[in-house]
């Protein structure tokens, strides 16, 4: 399922002083099973265009094409200027059924304790399969199968999820979501917290879910993951895209870098010191510790 | 933009000390519950105080429609203040406008509904400019002042007073929370507006747990983190702003002084503007 963003633009609080522009004029296609990674200073916009994928914020103009779901703001003009009636018409309109917008698409947000609730860890992950529509049974079905995917023992079904530790609170928050199936899974700011270990096996499971064939989308400021993981990256400034290319092309771009205050992984660090030392290795080819191992080792040779 | 929330606008009004606006609200509480004679003189003074809170409304940037959105739910009141008019005999009495059926409607039954209203309207608008033009913390601090004298029979005020402003603090952090929890739910497939009775309750509860959770965490890390920076509720405190009284202060309390006598003089002398005018009424008594 891809998602196509034209010219959306989203601004809070419309008319006061506290009035704030957070995107601007953004044009995306997020295509079908996709690795995103949405990066950018704190403030650039990128939980509000995340909030924009599954409707939970609304465009303030602009058009989002989510599969077959539409949502359009998209300007209306009249003699060179906007139509401000035909805009007020278009606002007023009820989305139909954005329930099964939300089906296909489940946000994760950046801390979990905003959606546990229920007495265990199992009911709470049932929640949302239950919500839309699924019998008890097939709930439970979709829960175990969830919670197993971010590696919960049924050790952890029958507990209180405030007992958990942070990372398995957030484990529990993903698995509350996974549960629903959906077809798009976007992650605000996920390794946020997590320690060492708890961000190693949270990233391989983000990666199994996406070899199964669903798309992440995720907001970051680890600038490893992002290149390790993600097969595109969109680099957003003070609401607008300003670069949206594979990961080598971003870290490639030393201007950009530095003017969004980034800092190249380390393992391309370490990559352009050897290319210093006249070491001929091809940037291209390293995503992480193992594959620049491999490619010093064929310059060797 | 909510009934009552603070807009960082700039106007006088803004910048006037917050314990001459506590003043003024209360004094046009006052004005509002003054007796001024007959129900139609009532009517005509809490229209001038009515008059007089739009024109502040007005020059204060107070939002108007968040004012008339809340009053939104007012026709339910003025049919229960009607019914209840109607079954107490005793306001029944003078002469009748119009009856229903049976049912006599008199005219002051009519006239007290209105003034009631008017006066309803009246102190909604008043609070209105009050809170949406007073920081909270100013608020406290107003409130903490009057209560200066309590001090002296040894009641900790400092402390209530710390009490209030940190829960008036909380407020938006807790709308902004509840705010994110109903996001967060939502992509869970909760719908807060749809759905029989018995679902609206689960929808609430999976709002409140979570709010309630992390007010706890907040308020736990709240007092660790004035602790670590040594707060001590019985020392003396110091104040960030200090606040002094200006020129624009004193003639805004010159204003209100006239605006007070003016009104308790109208009280004072119950003048029958109508019947000096010879205009002809209908009876109420």
């Amino acid at each position: 399922m891809s998602i196509k963003f034209e010219k959306v633009n989203y601004t809070y609080d419309i008319g006061l002083p506290s009035e704030k522009v957070a995107l601007r004029d953004i044009s995306h296609i997020f295509s079908d099973h996709c690795f995103t990674a949405l990066i950018g200073k704190t403030g650039s916009g990128k939980s509000t265009l995340l909030q924009h994928l599954n409707a939970l914020i609304l465009p303030t103009s602009g058009k989002i094409s989510i599969g077959s779901y539409i949502i359009d703001f998209s300007l209306e003009y009249k003699d060179g200027k906007v139509d401000e009636r035909k805009m007020k018409r278009k606002r007023k309109k009820k989305l139909k059924d954005i329930k099964s917008l939300r089906k296909k698409v489940g946000i994760v947000f950046q801390f979990p304790e905003y959606q546990l609730f229920e007495e265990t860890v199992l009911k709470d992950v049932m929640f949302g399969p239950k919500n839309f529509g699924k019998s008890e049974e097939e709930a439970k079905k979709v829960s175990y199968e969830a919670l197993k995917q971010v590696d919960l023992d049924s050790s952890y079904y029958e507990r209180s999820p405030f007992e958990l530790s942070g990372g398995e609170k957030r484990r529990v928050a993903i698995a509350g979501i996974l549960a629903l199936e959906p077809d798009v899974l976007v992650l605000d700011e996920p390794t946020v917290g997590l320690d060492a270990d708890g961000e190693k096996n949270f990233l391989n499971l983000i990666k199994d879910i996406y070899s199964r064939g669903t798309s992440i989308i995720l907001s970051t400021h680890n600038m490893d993951l992002v290149l390790k993981y993600a097969e595109n990256a969109l680099l957003l400034e003070d609401g607008k895209i300003v670069l949206a290319d594979r990961p080598h092309v971003l870290f490639k771009n030393e201007e950009l870098l530095k003017r969004s205050v980034l800092r190249k992984p380390k393992v391309l660090e370490f990559a352009d010191e050897l290319i210093k030392k006249g070491l001929p290795l091809n940037v291209e080819n390293i995503f992480d510790i193992p594959s620049l191992a491999k490619e010093i080792d064929r310059c060797k040779r | 933009m909510t009934f009552g929330k603070y807009n960082n606008y700039t106007t006088i009004i803004h910048r006037l000390d917050s314990r001459i606006k506590l003043i003024a609200l209360i004094s046009f509480f006052v004005i509002l519950f003054l007796p001024y004679g007959t129900g139609y003189m009532n009517l005509v003074f809490y229209g001038i105080a009515l008059i007089l809170l739009f024109i502040l409304s007005i020059i204060s940037k107070a939002s108007f429609i968040s004012l008339f959105r809340s009053l939104k739910g007012i026709w339910v009141m003025v049919l229960f203040l009607l019914i209840i008019s109607l079954l107490f005999a005793n306001s029944n009495s003078g002469d009748i406008a119009f009856s229903i059926y049976e049912l006599d409607i008199y005219y002051s039954t009519i006239i007290n509904v209105s003034f009631v209203l008017l006066r309803l309207i009246a102190i909604l608008t008043a609070s209105n400019i009050f809170s949406s033009t007073t920081k909270p913390m100013d608020m406290t601090y107003a409130l903490e002042w009057f209560f200066y004298p309590l001090k002296l029979i040894k009641i900790p005020i400092h402390k209530f007073a710390m009490a209030i402003s940190l829960a008036l603090r909380f407020v938006p952090t807790i709308t902004m929370e509840c705010q994110r929890v109903i996001k967060a739910q939502a992509s869970r497939g909760v719908d807060y507006n749809q759905g029989r009775l018995k679902e609206k309750f689960k929808a609430l509860t999976s709002m409140i747990i979570p709010l309630f959770i992390s007010s706890f965490m907040k308020s736990g890390e709240l007092a660790d983190a004035m602790e670590a920076r040594g707060y001590d509720p019985d020392s003396k405190r110091t104040r960030y702003k200090v606040y002094h009284f200006g020129l624009k202060d004193v003639i805004a309390i010159l204003i209100l002084v006239i605006i007070l006598a003016f009104f308790i003089t109208a009280c004072c002398f119950k003048f029958d503007l109508f019947s000096y005018l010879g205009v002809d009424l209908p009876k109420l008594s």
